[in-house]
């Protein structure tokens, strides 16, 4: 059951960093061992050790985790999942008007850090759980599609397949967004949203280009990428890998959300629009989402018990049960971007994340 | 501090030896010896004496969130070309009399191979029965250990003794060899792994009276000086010197630190809180 010696050559000379490779270890279920697209996934892990589990939540689950140091040495658990993975999207998402809108989460966890990212305070772990059986879930998709207990089957099915995840930076390793793509070209009826920090133009070239996909990128202010969106592209790494994106023809959004109130919030984020307008072409955009950052109660006490910074620490206001900016700190921001597009894109292609409605307001 | 666990005297004496640990009278269930650091606990062989006796003295020495664990000790080897004295690093841990499996994180390089290791309830001479390192008490140890550390600052490094049908030919002379040539090895390695767990920042000595003043003079509930402290941090964090800003915060809510005044009752608190909350938004 467990592994005899590691498959990773032992270090003889001390590296600069004291961590070890991320996805060096991979732990893998016995019930995954055998699906095709295990080996596949291991392929792509050329040096890593592999320790045999008899359930992911084994390892996932376990208590007394540091969720913030296991993110700079991530391991990899690749399991079957044994439930759906398809959910109707909560409150907290933006649904962009979609009526049918769901997202998928065969991946959890993400490789890039952010501050303020909710799976800190969803998840126990910081390292990455792959459900090997994708195929599960696209029989899930099929009755979604089919319409089965759906009150408006007509209605096209809008799935977020990236939100728990980013699914482009795994890419080179997982290949999910190919296999994603070929189930939507052959499932009319069906978009889907790639939401992404990444900026690799080599994995985009690698994808065949589908209108059936929205590539939705998230831009922040270099200020705040440094400060907290660590191993993230900077804004002009994504800039260019958007322009790239347009320029093969995907259908492109730019998310600003969650935006985060800095110090001299208003000069950081006039700073990026700035930046942001010079680099693309606008008029070629397909839509833009604009939110702050909000996050539900349970989440943010956990993050503050695990990594105490200036966004987990901030004096948010709960309402509902959910902590958001006062509005005299948000709605100035909110103002700031929704104008700043305004100015080059029609107001009907900007979404505006808003408590009551939950899309344009 | 590092905390080593090793089952019997043998094992844990190079590493009294090398971290100049002095044996600390106040266990008297227990062998403690206590250095700079670090401090051994000698557990006993066995699952539940070693979980009974490395539970005690962890919750009366009570280690903090910058303090590793490590269990040292002897292991017997599936493998027969293994040579006696090869050092291994755990990765997973099963526990075989009940199944379950335990995984310690191993975040940090290091230059010793890696092997998963079954815990038995007593000694197995013959049939590992498909384990490939075997021992009495690496299960019972993590057991007793999670309660005091993450998964991440938990280590169990066990040397190759036998092959189980070889077992008879350990005597403690052998033993003491077997120790004594890994034993620099695994300190070297446990004092780098422990110098590079994250040292969390804190207030001087100073600071924290001027917190401490803040507090008892706004009649802080528990809440109050939660709210109160993440907002201090709040402003270190986005602006920095978040100690001066409160010292200029004072005078102007009637608050004087050095003169000890406290406002007349919690309700004034509360406004000042709130006022000192829209001071770190500004």
């Amino acid at each position: 059951m467990f592994s005899k010696h590691s498959a990773t050559p032992a270090s003889a000379e001390a590296p600069l960093s004291p961590y070890r490779r991320p996805f060096s270890t991979v732990y893998v279920e016995q019930a995954a061992i055998s699906y095709p697209r295990t080996q596949r996934i291991l392929s792509n892990l050329p040096e890593h050790e592999m320790i045999l589990c008899r359930d992911y939540r084994e390892i996932f689950n376990r208590t007394r985790q540091n969720p913030v140091l296991q993110k700079n040495t991530q391991a990899l658990i690749l399991a079957v999942s044994d439930r759906a993975r398809v959910y109707e999207g909560a409150p907290v998402c933006q649904d962009f008007g979609n009526d049918r809108f769901y997202y998928s989460s065969d991946v959890m966890n993400c490789v890039f850090d952010c501050e303020y990212c909710y799976l800190q305070g969803m998840y126990p772990s910081g390292n990455i759980v792959v459900f090997v059986n994708l195929e599960d879930t696209f029989a899930e998709l099929d009755s979604i599609l089919r319409g089965e207990g759906d009150s408006a089957p007509e209605n096209p099915a809008y799935v977020c397949i990236s939100y728990d995840t980013d699914l482009l930076a795994l890419e080179p390793k997982l290949g999910y967004v190919a296999d994603w793509i070929n189930y939507a070209e052959n499932h009319p009826g069906l978009t889907l949203e790639l939401r992404t920090k990444s900026a690799s133009i080599h994995a985009l070239r690698e994808l065949s280009v589908s209108d059936r996909v929205i590539l939705a990128i998230t831009l922040s202010p270099d200020p705040v990428i440094r400060a907290m969106e660590h191993r993230t592209p900077t804004l002009s790494a994504r800039l260019k890998f958007a322009a790239e994106a347009i320029k093969l023809g995907w259908k492109v959004r730019l998310c600003f959300d969650p935006m985060i109130a800095v110090h001299d919030a208003a000069a950081v984020y006039n700073a990026m629009f700035d930046e942001v307008t010079a680099a693309l072409p606008m008029d070629r955009i397909h839509d833009a989402s604009v939110g702050l950052f909000r996050i539900s109660r349970e989440y943010l006490k956990e993050m503050r018990r695990n990594r105490p910074c200036a966004v987990t620490c901030y004096p948010y206001e709960l309402s509902d049960g959910v902590y958001r900016y006062p509005a005299a700190v948000g709605d100035p921001l909110t103002k700031l971007a929704v104008d700043r597009l305004s100015e080059v894109m029609p107001r009907e292609r900007i979404f505006l994340w808003d408590d009551a409605t939950q899309h344009e307001d | 501090m590092i905390y080593i666990a090793c089952a019997m005297y043998m094992e844990a004496a190079p590493f009294i030896r090398r971290f100049a640990c002095k044996r600390d009278d106040s266990f008297h269930r227990e062998q403690v010896f206590v250095g700079e650091e670090a401090t051994v606990i000698i557990t006993g062989t066995s699952p539940v004496p070693a979980a009974v006796a490395l539970s005690e003295a962890l919750a009366l020495l009570a280690p903090g969130d910058e303090d590793i664990f490590a269990n040292v000790g002897l292991c017997g080897c599936s493998d027969v070309s293994v040579e006696p004295g090869t050092l291994y690093l755990v990765n997973s841990i099963l526990e075989h009399a009940t199944g379950r499996s335990f995984y310690p994180d191993l975040p940090y390089t290091h230059k010793h191979p890696h092997g998963g290791l079954t815990t038995f309830s007593a000694v197995v001479k013959d049939c590992f029965g498909g384990a490939f390192l075997v021992d009495t008490e690496g299960a019972a140890l993590y057991q007793a250990a999670i309660g005091h550390f993450t998964t991440d600052r938990m280590y169990f490094f066990k040397i190759v003794s036998d092959h189980g049908f070889d077992a008879n030919k350990i005597s403690p002379t052998v033993v003491s060899e077997l120790l004594d040539r890994a034993a620099p090895d695994v300190s070297d390695t446990l004092l780098r792994f422990a110098s590079y767990v994250p040292k969390k920042s804190r207030y001087t000595e100073d600071e924290e009276a001027v917190i401490d003043y803040f507090c008892r003079s706004l009649h802080c509930s528990v809440t109050m000086e939660h709210e109160l402290r993440r907002l201090i941090q709040y402003y270190e964090l986005e602006r920095g010197n978040a100690i001066a800003h409160l010292r200029e915060f004072f005078p102007l809510h009637g608050l004087d630190y050095e003169g000890d005044v406290l406002l007349r009752s919690r309700k004034e608190g509360k406004d000042v809180l709130e006022a000192f909350r829209n001071s770190c938004l500004c």
